[in-house]
This record gives C-alpha cells, structure tokens and sequence, in this order.
C-alpha cells in the first residue's frame, strides 16, 4: 500500500474488537405500530448478530420490517422491546431503559435517497461528519479528498449535490459514509434509485469499498439478485419476522420455506406425497411419477409440496437414470445467457402439470418436442404440507 | 413494558428529538395561547350578543334582523359576491387554461400574477381604481370624454361610473380572479399533458379534449376555487368600504363595521350578524374540506413534460391582449391613477402639468396629521408580526410534522380555524374582548400585532409547513448520523433548508399586516395609528391626493420588499435549483 493515509485507515478498521465479538447484536426487538386498522407488527421478536467485516443483507418485500430493523439499530426509530448492541456496547434496551442516540453509536448510513445536504458542497457534505467530531482542518481536508478519490468523486467537491447525477451523488454519499472511518455502515436500499447500468457498478465497487476497509455492514434491499450478489450472509424477512437467515447459497438451495424458496428466486411448485423413506432417502409421489428426495423428517403417507427451482431441472433427449419424466416442450423464449421453456408433462391418467425449465444448452428446442427433464434428489425441496408459512 | 421503564427511554427520544422536548412544551404553550386569541374574543361575543345583557332578549332574533335591514344587506351580498364571484370564476380559469395550454401563453404572466396582491395592497389598488374611475374627477373616464368630444359627443360626467353596482361588481371580479387562477392553473401543471396528448391520438378534437379530458381533470380544482372565491367575496373589505359605500350599496362586511364605528353604535347586531357571516364562511371551509378529501382526480405527477400547445390561430393575439390586460387593470392602471392624482394639489380630472409637485409627499411626513406615523406603525408592524409570526408557525409546523399524533393534529386544527372567522368578526370580538376589564390593550399597539397574528396565522402556517416539508426527513437524518447534536443539526441543515421558505412566508406576512385593513379600521385609535386605517379616515374626509400618496408609498415598499427579498432567494437558489 502506497498510500500512508489509507494505510492508516485500513489498519484502524482492523484494529480494535476482537474477531470473536459480533459487532451488532440484536436481540428479540419488537415494534408495534398503531394504525386505523389495529395495531400492526414491524418487528416480531427479532434476534440476529452482524459479525466483524461482515455483510449481513437484510431481504424482504416492502413493509416486511427490514428497513425498520436498520433504523432501529441507527437509532432512528425506538423500537418497544428488546435491546441492540453495538461493538459490545449497549446501545438500545426497553428493558434498562437505554437509548443512545444516532450520533453517539458509532456507525454510519447510506440513505436511500442519498441525503445529501444541498445547501453545502460536495465537500461540506462529506466533511460534515469529520467537523462534527473535531477533526483537524488539516487533517479533514486531506481525509475527505482521499474518500472523495476513492469513489471517482475528486473533481466534484467544490460543486453542489444537485449538479451531479444520481449515480455521482450515490458516490458522494458513499464517501461521507467511509470517511468517518467508523466500524459499520448501514445501507438502506443505496441502489434503488440509480439507473440500472449504475446500480450494477456501484454494486462491484461496493463489494471493493467494503473488502478494502473492512467495516461490517447492515444492507437492507428487497432485490433478490442485489441481495445474493452482496452477501456473506442475507437474513429473509417476512411480515416482522426473520424466515431464514443464512449464507446466499444456503438461501437459495436449501429454502426452508415455500416463502423464502418463491423470494429468492423462480421456483416450479408440485403436490406430493411420501411413498416410501429409506437411508435418508425419501420416495415421492408425483403426477409426473415418483420423485427422489432428502428424507430429512418427512413420514410414509405424509403430504408435501416439492420445490424445484426451474434451472435444476436439466433436459436430455434419452431416458436418463434417476428422478426423471417426459416433458412436452409448449414455448420457447431465448433469454441471452439461457433458455426458458415452457414445458407440461402428461401422465397416464391424461393429468397435466406445468413447469418452467432453464436450459443453457446451445441446441434450441422447438415447441412440440418431447424430452426427458431430470433434477439431482439434492435439488428438490419438500416441505410438509399445512403448518408452512404461506 | 411498565411505565418505569418507559420514563428513562423518553429522556432523550431517539435523535432530533431531544432538542424537541423543550421545543414541545414551548410549542404546547404557544399552542394554548393562539386558541385563546381565537376562542375567548369569539366566546365573548357570543356571550354578549345571546348573554343576559343582550338587546335581542327583549326584541327577539327576528325582530332585532328585519330591524337591521338585514334582507337588503344579505340580498347586496348574495348579488355582488355572485356576479363577482362569476366573473372571476371565468376570468381566472379562462386565463389559467390559456397560460398553461395555449400558444397564448407567456411566461411571465405566471410568474407575476400571483405576485401581484403582494406588489400592490389591495386597499391601494381600489383607490387607484376610484381615482381613474369616478364619475367626474376620475381619470380615464376624462380621457375618454376627451377622445369623444374629438368626434363631436360631449360629456359632462360618465361615461363610465365605479359608484354603480356594475361598477362594484367588476372591481370584486378584478380582485377574486387570483384565487380561481392560482389553484386551476396549478391543477393544470399537474395534470400529465400525456393523458391531453392520448386523447389527440384517438382522433379527439381540441374541444372534444377539453370537455372530456382536462375538464373533468381540473373540476376539483375548479370546484374549490368556487368556494375560495365566495369566501374571499363574503369576507372582503376593501372593496366594498370604498366602493360599496360611494355607490351606496351595503354589503355584510361592511355592514358590520359601520354598525361598531357608526354612531350610535349598536356592537349587539354587528356580533349577530358576524355570527351569520361567520357561519357562511365556515360552511363554505366546510364544503371545501369535504371536496379536498373526496378528491380522486387525476393527480398524477407530469414531470414537466412540454405540452403540445393548443394553437389559438387568429385568437392567439386577442387572448394575449386579456391577459396582459388583466396584469394591466390588476396592477399598473391603479398604481398610474395614484401617482398621478399623488402630485396634484387637489384631485381633478383636468391635469396641470405646472403644478405636480411632491407637496402631498412633503405633508405626510411633516403635517400635522398622523399618516407619517401610521406608515411608520405600519411597517414596524409588518416587520414584527412577520418575523414572530414566521417564528411560530415554524416551530409549530415542525413540531407537527415531527410529533404528529394528537398534539400534530391540535396544532393544525387550531391554527387553521382564524382562516374561518372573517378579519372583521375577529376585530369585533378584540375590541369586545380586550378593551376593557383588566385586558385592556386598547389603543396598543399589541392589540394589533396580536389581531394580525391571529388573522394570518393560518397563512403563516401553511408557507411554515411548505418549508419544512421542503427539508427532506432523511436530511436531518442523515446530520444525526454523521454525528451531530440536535442542536448543531438544527442550525447547520433545519434552519438553512428552512430558510427560504420562511423567508417567502415572511414576505406574505409583511405585506399582508402592514397594509391590514379590516381589523386595523376597528382597532387602531389616534394612539396607534396604522395605514389601512389613516386611509379610511382620509377618505371619509376627503384628502384624496394626500390618500394617493400614502397609497402610492406603501406600494412602493412593498414592491421593495417582495423584489429584494424574492431577489435574495433567487439567488440563493441558483447554484441548487
């Protein structure tokens, strides 16, 4: 590293806690909101820790709590029960009776809608927090022209927010965000109001800004794609409550839920029923024939619904061995890196079932054709029927 | 959670507000005084018009009305407020559809118009209107006379009469237009041109466009300005005290002014009739709330999309012609009529070039009379009621905004309710109210500056909520974030953001107080002279240049004022549009 400033900087971010402490922690928050309608849970009982320089995506549908969560733990919002820690240091607990206000918790934010002062310049905005904590003049010139270099904003500081565009003004406000140094930073949906082509930059240099400084970060999104290219970790939230909380691969290949499974991504859904479970091996029964599948704690006779997403299902043109069944091809549609069909299969009984299929392989299908579709036992996903979330 | 777990929660509430838990009990208090301001005069009136001591007791209601000649003030109002009200109706939406739809447009006529009532004080502007229209000495209809006499037709008087009822109705056309102008055409602003530009596509004509698209669009609008324009026309003074009494047509403002000011006075009717004033208006305020939350009319967002102009072909230079016309009548005929009859030492239609001099300036200012000092009170005024009145209406439109709740929604309900009492029942209720007893502030200037800033407080309110919507929740936010106090948050981001706005407010406030007619020609005495009412008084006496030129002054300052401080904020806005 060449740079001392940055030097410096880094090290300061991997200085301080030990690795073993989480650097947010939060535990069983609750927040009612009182509406016209009754009251209404943002926060359900939630429970979950942020590691050290880890990227802890917070995913749902609007109104699902996760951007309420964010802004308890900024102390934005208060919530009614539980507590939050920070850095081991406790910041927020109905119970004693604590609340540290926003500026006293030692984090940072990326707002969604930038939030950047416009009566102040580029550089005003992103020295704010500097002056605000009593840094040298010297000192806060050279820091703020550092951040302002690192995310391509250098040549703007003496302009004004609103003669840059959004994707600058994102930048800006990502500056403002590393150049206090502080050991996490929240993000409250910071893409989602760029344009596209933005979005997918700021997506990479992100991930860089982050690898580079090492702050922990809380990352609130209702993107799927956003969320599993962001995270070491994404927590699906649904309705107040954390559903699944686990790495992105983990989410999306191992749902435990029909929620999370449909959240994440395409999914094919089916009806079925245990036939037979041995070495942990469970047997389905299906309209298209009998399926293969992770016994897990499914019982004989029990009904369930199989999840196969549709780019597990692979194509070949001869009976292969294993979980496989015909399949008539209905529709084709070219999507530049795959090939979504829409295929049924008609069982003896003249019953039909629908299903979508990604293929990447090169030679087209045409409608009409009938092929053999096949899913690895790993790749389906039962859950019992009833008692599911949906 | 019990109640003691709560209490040491709520000692620093998260973040902007701890700077509110003072700010909250200080909003609180200047909560409970502003409803004191309105409730106790309006108790007191009612308490004196129905209470033991009233005249109606004896008399009876009815009786006590016919009495008052009350059927042929309510039949002056209904015909003058409705064929003004008409007039203005047309005129405002006429204007508003050619500005924002037509080829006719200019771009500064939008930027003026709404301008225009705080460049010229309406009082000023009705003034310059008698002076170019009064029967004899009016100038314009000399003018006229001497162009007829060129083709042989001479005219003693005429031929063109302010004192008439047509007269009088045109002039409260000329004055209600703004209020249909501004919500229609903002209507228009908003309505996405694609939906007008859509139903082009599918073969519609301009007119079949016009009635099936925009008009149902702006109906809303159209509809709210209706009532704004009769409430303005029950509630408006200037107008009929200069106007309607020279052409000798009462109207219930008026009406009500002269029955506390005339001899003898009867305090027990005008409060009966306030009240009947009041309940028109705030039947009408009503009605207006009803519309505004039933409103499902296209709101949708243009994003300032060109609009493909109606084309106006032969019609586009007439139509120019009226809205030009309008700023005209409006705003430079008026202030012309009083600079000219300002520097005559009398006021005749015939000018003498040799005599214009600066005497009636060099009277004001020196004379005996009070008109120096009213002008002086008057701007004190204006300066003072506009800045703590900006003061209030700023922290209680935050604390609203921020607080929300029960406290948010009682400080909207009561600074809102002034809006429905009109300006000369409130006066009747101060004077009622605070002239005697242990509140006697009668002939103080606190008086007036309490008056005015119970009248404007709903005013105030409404440019202080602009201004603090204008400052984004995030933005203050975001300043506790990035680790600054409340109190630092609110000077360096909530004070500069707000700025603007309350600046623009202030102005409003400026203007509208220190050319304050109503309550002022009720309230202020010999001791606390103020402009609107030195005016009056002049004209009853008949000073008439020495009315122009005060007149004339106050135009001038507020034309100042407006452009310096409208200039400053321009500026201050160019490098963040």
């Amino acid at each position: 590293m060449r740079n001392p400033a940055l030097t410096e900087q880094i090290m300061s971010y991997s200085a301080g806690v030990s690795p073993s402490a989480p650097r947010i922690v939060v535990r069983n928050l609750t927040k009612r909101y009182g509406s016209a309608h009754g009251e209404v849970l943002a926060l359900d009982d939630v429970s979950l820790e942020v590691a050290v320089g880890e990227k802890l995506v917070l995913l749902g549908p609007s109104g699902c709590g996760k951007t309420t969560l964010l802004r308890s733990v900024a102390g934005l919002e208060t919530p009614d029960e539980g507590e939050i820690e920070i850095d081991g240091k406790l910041v927020f607990s109905a119970a004693k009776g604590v609340l540290v206000p926003p500026e006293k918790r030692g984090l940072t934010m990326v707002f969604q809608s930038y939030a950047l002062w416009p009566h102040m310049t580029v550089f005003d905005n992103v020295a704010y927090p500097l002056v605000n904590t009593r840094v040298a003049k010297a000192e806060i010139r050279e820091r703020v022209r550092e951040a302002l270099r690192i995310v391509g904003c250098a040549p703007y500081e003496a302009r004004y927010p609103s003669q840059l565009s959004g994707g600058q003004q994102q930048r800006v406000s990502l500056a403002r965000a590393i150049v206090g140094r502080d050991k996490t930073v929240l993000f409250d949906e910071p893409l989602s109001n760029v344009d596209a082509q933005v979005r997918e930059q700021l997506r990479g240099e992100l991930v860089s800004l982050q690898r580079r400084f090492g702050f922990s970060a809380l990352y609130v999104t209702h993107d799927q794609s956003e969320a599993l290219a962001l995270a070491h970790r994404i927590a699906v939230m649904k309705s107040g409550r954390v559903m699944q909380i686990g790495t992105a691969r983990d989410i999306y290949d191992r749902p435990t839920s029909r929620y999370v499974t449909n959240f994440t991504g395409a999914a094919n859904s089916f009806d079925g029923r245990v036939r037979a479970v041995a070495d942990g091996v469970a047997s389905l029964e299906t309209a298209f024939g009998v399926l293969d599948a992770p016994a897990g704690e499914l019982a004989v006779g029990q009904a369930v619904d199989l999840v196969i997403r549709p780019e597990h299902l692979r194509i070949s043109t001869s009976r292969p061995e294993g979980n496989a069944f015909e399949i008539r091809i209905d529709a084709a549609m070219f999507l530049g890196i795959y090939t979504e069909y829409a295929a049924t299969h008609t069982a003896a009984s003249d019953e039909k079932t629908a299903m979508l299929v990604r293929s990447t392989e090169p030679t087209p299908l045409s409608e009409g054709d009938r092929v053999w579709a096949t899913v690895s036992p790993t790749n389906v996903v039962v859950f019992p029927k009833g008692g599911d979330d949906e | 959670m019990s109640d003691a777990t709560i209490a040491p929660a709520r000692a620093h509430p998260g973040g902007a507000l701890g700077e509110l838990v003072s700010l909250r009990t200080i909003s609180v208090l200047v909560v409970l005084g502003v409803s004191a301001l309105i409730i106790y005069p309006i108790a007191v009136m009612v308490w004196g018009a129905f209470g033991p001591n009233a005249a109606v007791r004896e008399q009876g209601l009815l009786q006590t009305l016919i009495e008052a000649n009350v059927v042929k003030v309510l039949t002056n109002t209904f015909i003058v407020v409705g064929a003004g009200g008409a007039i203005a109706m047309v005129a405002g939406a006429m204007f508003a559809w050619l500005n924002e739809r037509t080829d006719a447009s200019t771009g500064w006529f939008g930027e003026i118009l709404p301008l225009m009532p705080l460049l010229v004080p309406q009082i000023a502007g009705v003034i310059g209107w008698v002076m170019l229209l009064a029967p004899r000495a009016g100038l314009l209809n000399a003018g006229i006379r001497d162009a007829l006499s060129v083709v042989g037709v001479e005219l003693n008087s005429g031929p063109l009469d302010i004192y008439t009822m047509g007269g009088f109705i045109a002039i409260m056309g000329l004055y209600l237009t703004p209020y249909v102008y501004l919500p229609v055409s903002s209507a228009l602003k908003s309505l996405d041109p694609s939906l007008e530009e859509a139903s082009r596509m599918a073969k519609a004509s301009t007119w079949s466009t016009f009635r099936h698209v925009t008009m149902p669009a702006i109906r809303p609008a159209l509809l709210a300005s209706l009532l704004l324009v009769l409430m303005m026309g029950f509630a408006i003074f200037s107008v009929p005290v200069i106007i309607g009494t020279g052409a000798n047509i009462e109207i219930l403002s008026v009406r009500i002014y002269h029955l506390v000011y005339g001899y003898p006075s009867r305090v027990d009717l005008a409060i009966i009739l306030g009240l009947v004033l009041t309940l028109i208006v705030q039947t009408l305020l009503l009605l207006q709330a009803w519309i505004a939350n039933s409103d499902h009319a296209a709101q949708i967002g243009g994003k300032g999309a060109r609009v493909a102009r109606v084309q106006l072909g032969h019609w586009r230079l007439p139509a120019r012609a009226a809205l030009i016309a309008y700023i005209l009548a409006a705003g430079v005929l008026p202030v012309l009529g009083l600079a000219f009859v300002s520097l005559q030492p009398f006021w005749t239609a015939n000018i003498k070039w040799d005599v214009l001099g600066f005497d009636n300036y060099r009277t004001i200012f020196t004379g005996y009379g009070q008109t120096g000092e009213a002008l002086f009170n008057s701007v004190a005024l204006g300066i003072i009621g506009g800045t703590v009145g900006m003061l209030i209406a700023a922290l209680l439109a935050r604390t609203a905004k921020t607080s929300g709740g029960l406290l948010g929604r009682a400080i909207n309900a009561i600074t809102a309710a002034p809006a429905g009492v009109p300006h000369v029942v409130l006066a009747v209720g101060f004077v009622l109210s605070f002239s005697s007893g242990w509140l006697n502030l009668s002939g103080t200037w606190l008086i007036l500056l309490l008056a005015y800033l119970t009248i404007f407080m709903p005013q105030a309110m409404r440019s202080a909520a602009v201004a603090v919507d204008q400052v984004g929740r995030e933005l203050v936010e975001a300043s506790q974030i990035f680790k600054a106090s409340p109190g630092r948050s609110f000077r360096k981001i909530l004070l500069p953001l707000m700025l603007p706005g309350l600046a623009a407010g202030w102005v409003i406030l400026f203007v509208q107080m220190s050319g304050e007619l109503t309550a002022s020609a009720l309230l202020a005495k010999s001791t606390n002279p103020v402009v609107g009412q030195v005016l009056l008084d002049l004209w009853q006496n008949g000073s008439f240049p020495e009315i122009a030129a005060v007149a004339l002054i106050m135009t001038l300052i507020n034309s100042a004022v407006v452009s310096v401080v409208f200039g400053l904020l321009r500026r201050s806005r160019a490098h963040r549009p």
